[in-house]
């Protein structure tokens, strides 16, 4: 209960904290889509092609958002309290973007240098990230999403590990363990732990709030992101082990994320009031993209199933939830600031990003999911697959530059209330 | 005192707190807001404590939040709230 107590806004981090992660996430994202429609080697899963185009959607897409998503829903969801968020963000959102550019380099044209440098500021953004959120997180009472979400920042930590690891025998120094066992470890902590553990622990708590639907059932999700945690630390285990056991421990772990998939769309599909705008739209989008990875997963047991396939509609999974949480959260906080800081004249939030604006970005996006299914076969389906990319992004940037734009506009010139100023 | 009322039980993000604030600027010494919701509006909260107003919120049993908000000062909110008759 709150009575009028020490509550601030200051908990919530300033809006550029934000803004400059989604930001630059939408950048990586043209640039995917530049590198993925001149690519020609992208079926082949050890092409230095596809190599640089998947760490350009994981760090530089995927990483961006989800460190600017934490910066904002660590103190106002969870409450943590981030020190200095500001130039923190700054920090790690540069180290980030030239960790990632040395890295894409290093794949590129393997000079040492390169991957000096990639595992230098590529080890200090996720390291920082990770220490100082969890080092935060362990001090507070925890819900489950804030419990998913500590997890899946451990679970980044050894992402990181495990890719320094295997950076470094790249680099020629012996290692002693197997390549093949540590690139299914990194991917699969990468993909399930970091990725969808994160996408889990954030539904948690926004499908219930954003959209007025029923709550997960608790006892999922009091003990859903441990399970999944276990599941790849089993994996771990069996790689020194029992390798055999590695698919099954990952094909467990496909099937368990899939169960939220479905627990996810049952939700929005009871959720209380008729209207149903885009972000909503994202979100189922990303759940079945979700299903027919599984599905993907499960067929590749018996048939061969081109992994671009697998790969693409577990992207689409991550950056459907992408878009639906960018379109919800970015108007609002332009508004929210602006109200707060008690400007008459603050935007609302459809003249950020107008319902017309995100459902054509929605059809745009929801075309990938059949387009997708050809780009194994067809150049040409590959290359419009990239273009829409490429537009589905340019679009998000425009819109989030639109809003900071219109936030900055109205800090110059805008009009201020006092809220306690009677008859206003 | 007069009490403006919203229940936002069953409006969407961000509609409590976009309905909430229109109703705070007019709000004057003679009135007090009071709201219904399902969860507590931390963000709606803090901007009520980063103007100065006096403000109070209670979890009712049956899981609702009762949240009461006033530019009045001198004046113990708490008596307004009701927990089980709303």
């Amino acid at each position: 209960m709150f009575n009028n107590s020490g509550l601030s806004m200051e908990q919530a981090p300033p809006i550029k904290v934000v803004l400059r992660f989604f930001l630059t996430g939408s950048v990586f994202g043209i640039i995917a889509g530049i590198m993925l429609f001149f690519s020609n080697d992208i079926n082949n899963i050890y092409s230095a092609q596809t190599l640089i185009i998947t760490h350009t959607l994981t760090l530089g897409v995927m990483a961006s958002f989800m460190f600017g998503a934490l910066f904002q829903m660590l103190p106002v969801l969870a409450g943590v309290h981030i020190k200095a968020p500001v130039k923190l963000s700054i920090r790690i959102n540069y180290a980030l973007i030239f960790g990632t550019l040395f890295l894409l380099l290093a794949f590129y044209n393997g000079a040492v240098i390169n991957y000096i440098f990639a595992m230098a500021l590529l080890g200090f953004a996720l390291f920082a990230t990770s220490y100082i959120m969890v080092r935060q997180l362990l001090k507070i009472k925890h819900s489950a999403s804030s419990k998913g979400m500590l997890l899946s920042l451990l679970t980044l930590s050894l992402v990181a590990i495990f890719g320094i690891i295997m950076l470094l025998e790249r680099l020629g120094i012996p290692i002693w363990l197997n390549y093949l066992h540590l690139k299914e470890i990194h991917f699969s902590f990468g993909v399930f732990g970091w990725i969808a553990m994160l996408i889990i622990s954030v539904s948690f708590q926004v499908i219930e709030m954003f959209y007025v639907t029923p709550p997960y059932p608790k006892i999922y999700a009091k003990y859903m992101p441990l399970a999944l945690f276990l599941l790849l630390l089993l994996n771990i285990l069996s790689a020194f082990f029992a390798p055999k056991l590695m698919h099954f421990i990952q094909t467990a772990a496909v099937l368990a994320v899939a169960v939220h998939a479905v627990l996810t769309l049952m939700r929005l599909k009871q959720k209380k009031r008729a209207v149903t705008d885009a972000t909503i739209l994202f979100w189922a989008l990303a759940m079945v993209s979700y299903l027919i990875f599984t599905a993907t997963c499960i067929a590749n047991l018996f048939i061969t199933v081109p992994p671009l396939l697998t790969a693409s509609f577990f992207a689409l999974f991550a950056l459907g939830t992408v878009f639906a949480m960018v379109y919800k959260i970015v108007p609002f906080l332009v508004w929210f600031h602006l109200n707060a800081q008690g400007y008459f004249d603050a935007p609302m939030m459809h003249e950020i990003a107008s319902a017309k604006y995100a459902r054509i970005n929605l059809y745009l996006f929801s075309s990938l999911l059949i387009l997708v299914i050809f780009t194994s076969f067809s150049k040409f389906f590959c290359q419009l697959v990239s273009i829409i990319l490429i537009i589905s992004f340019f679009m998000l940037f425009y819109m989030m530059y639109r809003g900071w734009h219109k936030y900055l506009y109205v800090l110059k010139n805008g009009k201020k209330f006092e809220f306690n100023m009677p008859n206003l | 005192m007069k009490e403006i009322f919203l229940d936002a039980r069953n409006l969407e993000h961000p509609e409590p707190l976009e309905k909430a604030i229109s109703i705070l600027k007019h709000l004057n010494d003679k009135s007090y807001f009071y709201m219904l919701h399902r969860r507590e509006p931390t963000p709606l909260l803090a901007l009520a404590s980063e103007h100065n107003l006096n403000f109070v919120s209670k979890l009712a049993q049956d899981n609702n939040w009762h949240i009461i908000i006033s530019p009045k000062k001198d004046i113990n909110l708490e008596q307004f709230i009701r927990l089980s008759d709303v």
